[in-house]
């Protein structure tokens, strides 16, 4: 195991520390520790990519750093008219 | 030098996503755990983005993991911004009734 799937696995505490907040408390929680959890998700990644040398995938890591900008908007955008 | 610098920077990301995720247990209000979010992707991935392009100087890899870091503090501004919005609006909806 080398030191970037050593921290990759290390940050999966923070991932589920972000579910166990999202389960368990209010709308605007939910909403906040789901930004967290894909800061968190786009980090762990990264260092997977690193890790496995597979330097093609980090494409995936940028278009999941895009997707989450419309993806939180839209979210708020519920929680402030109908939700 | 340049893996003992590397393990440092991902050590220190890895703490500050830790650091981060337990203040969103200890911070009670929305508007108080905005503010995690912001500190891991600016801590976090600074820390990351460095380990990266120092391992992979100069590769497409290491650019983009910059370009990563750049377009989440971006969004990440812009989304604590309209989540605040959102959520003030909708107390003061709440109140209104």
């Amino acid at each position: 195991m080398n030191v970037w799937l050593a921290a990759a696995i290390a940050l999966l505490p923070a991932l589920g520390g972000c579910a166990v907040v999202a389960v368990g408390s209010g709308l605007a929680d939910r909403l906040v520790a789901l930004e967290l959890a894909t800061v968190i998700a786009v980090f762990a990644l990264m260092l997977l990519i690193v890790a496995f040398d597979q330097p093609s995938f980090i494409d995936l890591a940028l278009t999941l750093a895009l997707l989450s900008l419309p993806g939180s908007l839209v979210y708020a955008h519920f929680i402030e008219r109908w939700l | 030098m340049i893996a003992l610098v590397r393990d440092g920077l991902l050590l220190l990301g890895v703490l500050a996503s830790w650091l981060g995720s337990l203040a969103l247990f200890r911070l009670r209000t929305p508007y108080q755990r905005i503010h995690c979010v912001a500190f891991v992707t600016v801590v976090g991935g600074f820390c990351f983005c460095l380990a990266v392009l120092l391992t992979h100087p100069g590769s497409p890899l290491g650019w983009k993991a910059a370009f990563i870091l750049v377009v989440l503090a971006c969004a990440g501004a812009v989304v604590s911004h309209a989540t605040g919005r959102a959520l003030l609006l909708r107390e003061s909806s709440e109140e209104k009734r």
